[in-house]
């Protein structure tokens, strides 16, 4: 009982909450209000100063946390991602997108003729990123878990287990044993293998493990595919991009 | 004052009242996916397609598994058929009430954003919640999640839900339908501004149906044609200064979404719900863009009395684990659906191996542009007695009024 009053003192402490979006598809955005209900608390704890898509900009004061979910593509969005960063506190790297370049990276691949126009980055390659929520699209419970423990004041920490670990709890049969392709054994886990629970894939939008071991991944794949198609599947997410893919 | 510039997050209009002049660009950067596709085996366009866009990834997913299936030969069981139905019931459930809530409503009732909803109309809240919980629950039985759907593949779907989860569905059905329906109550009441405009419309047609899965592409200018033939009639052209390119019906400006539906098609959206609309007053034509709005909610009530019917006729006859249909052949195949924004276009071109050679995906909001550039420059001289606030507030409401989506149209 003698803690209430401290509590609610905390909360009122609320901090403020920017969300911005760049080149992307806008649906981690969406996926965000996918649970209301958690949602909906989150509130309670944050301010939300920017949300709507079509709203428009205006820098009010500095923000506690920036979400940031797209990958920069222009200089003029280069310019406007470190105007952010020294508009916040915190800044979070949300989806695949921001965190490895997402699908549009492939176009690295492409001759630079045809694009006219330079590689696509990652948010970290311009800016300092504190934290990561891996995924296309993201799992909001992850992304409510880091908002949390940032409110009070913990440090978050991504799962480091690959996907492989999820799916063998999950009971599902081994994609790989059957000769189809799968990216889950050097894949960030974290997940709850949703793709495998529902007959698919794995491509491997979460990133690479810690010390993922492709090499033998190759080698298992070439049984039953050519070396273009893996280096294909390996290519979605732009994972090539962040081979050695630090935590944070 | 001689030019106001209006820069929401990723678009930008510009109008200059003197000259009666306007211009209307994306500014999201292009990402290429017409080309990264190129090279990559069959089955995973569906999969990199429907990362266009977050709010309508269902629909990018289900055009270019019919796409791809046309160019395999694979013919799809009626089960399947039925499936993708009810999931674009949900994702068009899903699409206008984000559109309604999100965007449009807060502006009328003076809030700065969605959230505020909850505290200052907590019904209209809970009314939006019902909506996006429904569709999402139906994204999410039928294809594994709600956003870039996992099960829905070329050839049928690999996996299936529990008949439980199909029960649960049908309990929250008419929570959802009630919904809708003050949705379309309260959306027909508004003010919306007067502005008249002729403007040409596109979309799927059928003899028997509102069309939304498959049917012929009808213009009410005249021209009809079937979705292969699309080159022949829809241009896309490269525009200057603009990262999105502009499509238009053989160079005339047409406009595409749930406006144009509702003209053409609405005579198939069944007794119940044309008595309700008779019953406010709504006309069979409606020629304002901003009614776009109102066509909104009443497709949001159609495909929430469509998705309990669908429901219906699925538990009568069971959902069955049906195997995925392997390709028979590699050509190459286009397809056509109706996305909530409008008509959306996927055309693949295959090798031998099944490798994509060519791709090109028509959005509606490339279609839709145009139209709306030149509805701003019409209007322009209106906007002018305006005070300043108020015409702001105007232009906004007609760029969202079309439901342009900025990750669509730059693609």
């Amino acid at each position: 009982m003698e803690n209430e009053p401290q509590i609610n003192k905390m909360k009122s402490a609320r901090k403020t909450l920017a969300m911005f979006s760049l080149a992307s598809c806008q649906g981690c955005r969406l996926e965000m209000l996918n649970s209301y209900k958690d949602f909906g608390h989150l509130l309670e704890y944050f301010d939300i100063k920017i949300f709507r898509s079509k709203q428009r900009i205006n820098f009010e004061g500095a923000f506690d946390i920036a979400i940031i979910e797209g990958n920069p593509d222009t200089a003029e969005q280069a310019e406007f991602l470190k105007k952010i960063r020294r508009y916040s506190n915190t800044i979070i790297a949300m989806g695949a997108c921001a965190h490895l370049g997402g699908i549009q990276s492939e176009r690295n691949f492409l001759p630079q003729k045809l694009t006219g126009k330079e590689k696509a980055k990652s948010v970290s390659d311009i800016i300092r990123v504190e934290y990561v929520i891996p995924g296309c699209p993201i799992d909001p419970k992850e992304l409510y878990h880091c908002l949390m423990d940032l409110y009070w004041g913990k440090i978050f920490c991504l799962p480091d287990l690959s996907v492989c670990f999820e799916c063998r709890q999950n009971g599902n049969k081994c994609l790989l044993r059957d000769n189809k392709l799968c990216l889950g054994p050097v894949t960030r886990g974290g997940c709850d293998s949703i793709c495998v629970n529902n007959g698919e894939a794995c491509f491997g939008c979460r990133g690479f493990k810690a010390e993922p071991n492709i090499k033998k991944l190759k080698e298992q794949l070439s049984a039953f595919m050519t070396e273009e198609e893996i280096e294909n599947s390996l290519t979605i997410f732009g994972q090539k991009n962040k081979p050695e893919s630090k935590l944070q | 004052m001689k030019e106001k510039i209006l820069k929401t997050e990723n678009m930008v209009s510009c109008t200059d009242l003197k000259n009666s002049q306007a211009q209307i660009g994306a500014f999201e950067s292009e990402r290429f996916f017409e080309k990264i596709l190129v090279g990559r085996k069959f089955w995973e366009a569906p999969i990199i397609t429907s990362r266009i866009c977050g709010n309508c990834s269902a629909i990018h997913n289900i055009t270019s598994i019919k796409a791809i299936e046309s160019a395999c030969s694979i013919n799809p069981s009626l089960q399947t058929q039925k499936l993708r139905k009810l999931m674009i019931c949900g994702q068009m459930i899903y699409s206008h009430s984000l559109h309604l809530y999100w965007e449009v409503l807060p502006d009328f009732v003076g809030i700065g954003s969605f959230f505020e909803l909850q505290k200052s109309h907590p019904d209209l809240f809970q009314n939006a919640i019902s909506l996006i919980r429904y569709a999402e629950k139906i994204l999410e039985t039928f294809g594994g999640r709600t956003m870039h759907l996992i099960a829905s593949v070329p050839g049928g779907f690999k996996s299936y839900p529990k008949k439980q989860s199909a029960k649960i569905l049908l309990a929250e059905s008419q929570d959802a339908l009630g919904a809708a329906e003050k949705t379309l109550r309260l959306i027909a009441f508004l003010n919306y501004p007067f502005l008249e405009t002729k403007r040409a419309f596109i979309t799927l047609h059928k003899s028997d149906e509102y069309a939304f899965y498959e049917g012929d592409i009808w213009a009410n200018t005249g021209e009809h044609f079937e979705a292969k033939d699309y080159s022949n009639f829809i241009y896309e052209e490269l525009m200057p200064q603009n990262r999105a390119k502009f499509g238009t019906l053989m160079g005339k400006k047409v406009m595409v979404g749930a406006l144009a539906r509702y003209n053409q098609n609405g005579a198939f959206l069944g007794e119940k719900i044309k008595k309700l609309i008779n019953n406010l007053g709504v006309p069979k034509t409606l020629n304002n863009p901003f009614y776009n709005i109102l066509a909104e909610a009443i497709e949001c009530y159609f495909f929430a009395a469509l998705s309990i019917d669908l429901l219906h006729s699925l538990m009568a006859e069971g959902i069955k684990n049906e195997p995925v249909i392997p390709p028979a052949e590699f050509t190459s195949g286009i397809a056509a659906c109706e996305a909530p924004q409008g008509i959306l276009l996927h055309h693949y071109e295959l090798n031998k191996e099944g490798f994509i050679t060519k791709c090109n995906v028509i959005t509606p909001a490339v279609l839709n542009l145009p139209a709306l550039e030149l509805d701003l420059k019409q209007t322009a001289s209106k906007f002018k007695e305006m005070p300043d606030h108020e015409r702001c507030q105007t232009i906004d409401l007609l760029v969202k009024a079309y439901d342009i989506c900025s990750p669509c149209a730059t693609h």
